[in-house]
């Protein structure tokens, strides 16, 4: 389980813009990045080194941030991979509120990692283990902040 | 607690005959001295003669505020030049300033109404008053200046802004009483947050006066807890005298007249007539007792009524509810009458949106269009667009069965809406702008 930021951004001209200004002028590194968006505003949902100080400085700069628990998988980044784990989640009747993917490499072999947002993280992860797909653990994104 | 026990707790018929009295002498003041006045009475068919009671009271003539703009600068003076030792004038934000002058008498007046206010909190002597009022021809400065020396207190003549330095010397001297508008309590509240203090633990601050803008209960509740004080609303206006023609005991519940001093009638706004106690219309007031600008029957447009019942607080003075609005500040929106208030009201009840708002109105071809702007709270978790998108119709639903018209809503990025430090200015109309 890793955390997530989610950020609400206004559907105006420069917000992101603002937003990714505030995370560089903090020396944070951004893994992944995501929005959700409708007519008038969107989620910045953000995966980086350090959530915690992420979301104290984003709060100070006026941004409305919350963290959220995330689980996240690894999946070889090959044609199918992403699709393997989909079955499970499907087989195991897992509800998955959105997804999105990113890739890392562990031990010099493509892997993607896919973050997925669902209510019984905790049961989407051993059934993933079970199935024998690996968990990334919190280290591997984050300094411990 | 009282400042003046034997007068406002004064019984009702003393109060009447005292009022009767004065209103005898003001009558004649205002017909000998003011020649506004003397065509009013003319126009009327009225003398000074006629007047022999309170009871009387409906047979005088309204003041507006547009006879005191015709009556710029001076002519509204019932007082030889040589005895006026004050003037203040109204903000002017709608058009010309009005004037107002004081005897020392009528300071002196003033400066008891306020301190009983003071009294009726629950402050008095020694007690550090920090005063973020405006300081100037704006009357809510000087008003609360003159009254916390009159009850004694420590004043602190901070006037408003700087808002760090307010928190902190509102933390190093210990203060025990602020004097503010509503809104920049919260901000002040806001700002102290920030700057890493709790203010309910770390600051001695037990008590507010704050007024010069409406404000819902909520709000009341709200500044309440993040200052961990009592907060008492306290009424007043330039053109009657400046803050403390009316304000709360410690009961909360209503607003004393200072009776001995005004007369408070409650009208329609339309027929002039007088409306029962309990029932909302426009506050008159006539002064009994200044000297240099008495007024009679002036309309104040302030929306509220007269609580009926004694107030447990053991006061005899009648109390006026919280201003609702006034009756120029009331919006009509598709032809329903809204008040600023009443939004103000809903947000406030909604702990995931902070209490600053903007209103803007625009029209789309014959329709009116009302939008609300308000920005989520820091607490406030959320991660999908539902949760937003949910917030947004909750305050919509609850705006529409308060108000009976549809708003829209938009959520803002925090600090978007601008922290106003006097009167706020909540309300952009671009109605027929694009006519």
């Amino acid at each position: 389980m890793i955390q997530q930021l989610s950020v609400f951004i206004e559907n105006t001209p420069g917000r992101v813009n603002a937003l990714f200004q505030g995370l560089s002028e903090q020396g944070i590194n951004v893994h992944a990045f995501t929005i959700a968006d409708t007519k008038d505003f969107g989620i910045a949902r953000l995966i980086c080194d350090t959530p915690k100080k992420a979301c104290t400085k984003l709060r100070d700069a006026g941004f409305r941030v919350s963290l959220t628990d995330v689980a996240a998988i690894y999946v070889p980044d090959r044609p199918g991979g992403l699709g393997k784990l989909l079955k499970l989640t499907d087989q195991g009747a897992f509800d998955i509120q959105y997804a999105y993917c990113f890739s890392m490499p562990q031990n010099n072999e493509p892997y993607a990692i896919d973050v997925m947002r669902t209510d019984n993280i905790k049961g989407l992860e051993d059934l993933c283990v079970n199935a024998g797909f690996s968990i990334v653990p919190a280290k591997e994104i984050y300094k411990l902040d | 607690m009282f400042f003046q026990k034997a007068i406002e707790t004064m019984p009702r018929e003393q109060i009447a005959q005292l009022q009767s009295h004065r209103l005898v002498h003001q009558a004649r003041r205002c017909f000998e001295n003011i020649p506004f006045y003397r065509d009013a009475f003319n126009e009327k068919g009225i003398t000074p003669e006629d007047i022999h009671s309170i009871e009387d009271i409906q047979k005088l003539p309204f003041t507006t505020k547009q006879d005191l703009r015709r009556a710029y600068p001076f002519k509204m003076f019932g007082i030889d030049r040589d005895k006026v030792v004050r003037i203040h004038c109204s903000s002017g934000t709608t058009g010309i300033a009005t004037t107002v002058g004081y005897t020392q008498r009528d300071l002196d007046d003033w400066a008891d109404c306020f301190a009983r206010v003071i009294y009726a909190i629950g402050g008095g002597r020694h007690d550090i008053l920090q005063n973020c009022f405006g300081y100037g021809l704006f009357t809510g400065g000087l008003g609360a200046h003159y009254g916390g020396t009159r009850a004694g207190c420590v004043v602190l003549p901070v006037s408003v802004g700087n808002t760090d330095r307010q928190v902190r010397l509102m933390h190093d001297f210990g203060t025990n009483i602020l004097c503010c508008t509503p809104s920049y309590a919260l901000v002040i509240a806001d700002r102290a947050r920030a700057m890493g203090y709790d203010p309910v633990e770390d600051f001695d601050i037990s008590m507010g006066i704050m007024g010069s803008e409406p404000w819902s209960e909520n709000l009341r509740q709200q500044i309440q807890t993040s200052l961990g004080i009592k907060a008492a609303d306290i009424y007043g206006l330039s053109e009657i005298m400046g803050p403390g023609v009316a304000g709360e005991c410690i009961a909360q519940d209503g607003l004393h007249i200072a009776e001995d001093h005004f007369y408070a009638e409650i009208v329609d706004p339309k027929t002039l007539a007088p409306v029962p106690d309990g029932h909302y219309g426009e506050l008159v007031i006539t002064t009994l007792t200044k000297e240099c600008s008495p007024l009679l029957r002036y309309r104040t447009r302030d929306i509220t009524r007269i609580i009926p019942g004694q107030c447990l607080c053991g006061r005899t003075f009648r109390r006026i509810d919280r201003i609702k609005g006034r009756s120029d500040d009331m919006l009509i929106i598709r032809g329903v009458n809204v008040f600023p208030s009443q939004i103000e009201q809903v947000i406030t009840e909604m702990p995931d949106v902070s209490p600053f708002y903007q209103i803007v109105l625009t029209n789309d071809g014959e329709l009116d269009r009302i939008e609300l702007q308000v920005e989520p709270n820091e607490d406030f978790a959320f991660d999908e667009v539902s949760e937003i998108e949910g917030l947004r119709d909750k305050l919509g639903a609850e705006l529409k069965k308060n108000l009976g018209i549809k708003v829209q809503i938009r959520i803002v990025e925090p600090r978007t809406i601008q922290r106003t430090t006097g009167k706020s200015h909540r309300i952009i109309d671009k109605r027929g702008e694009n006519l």
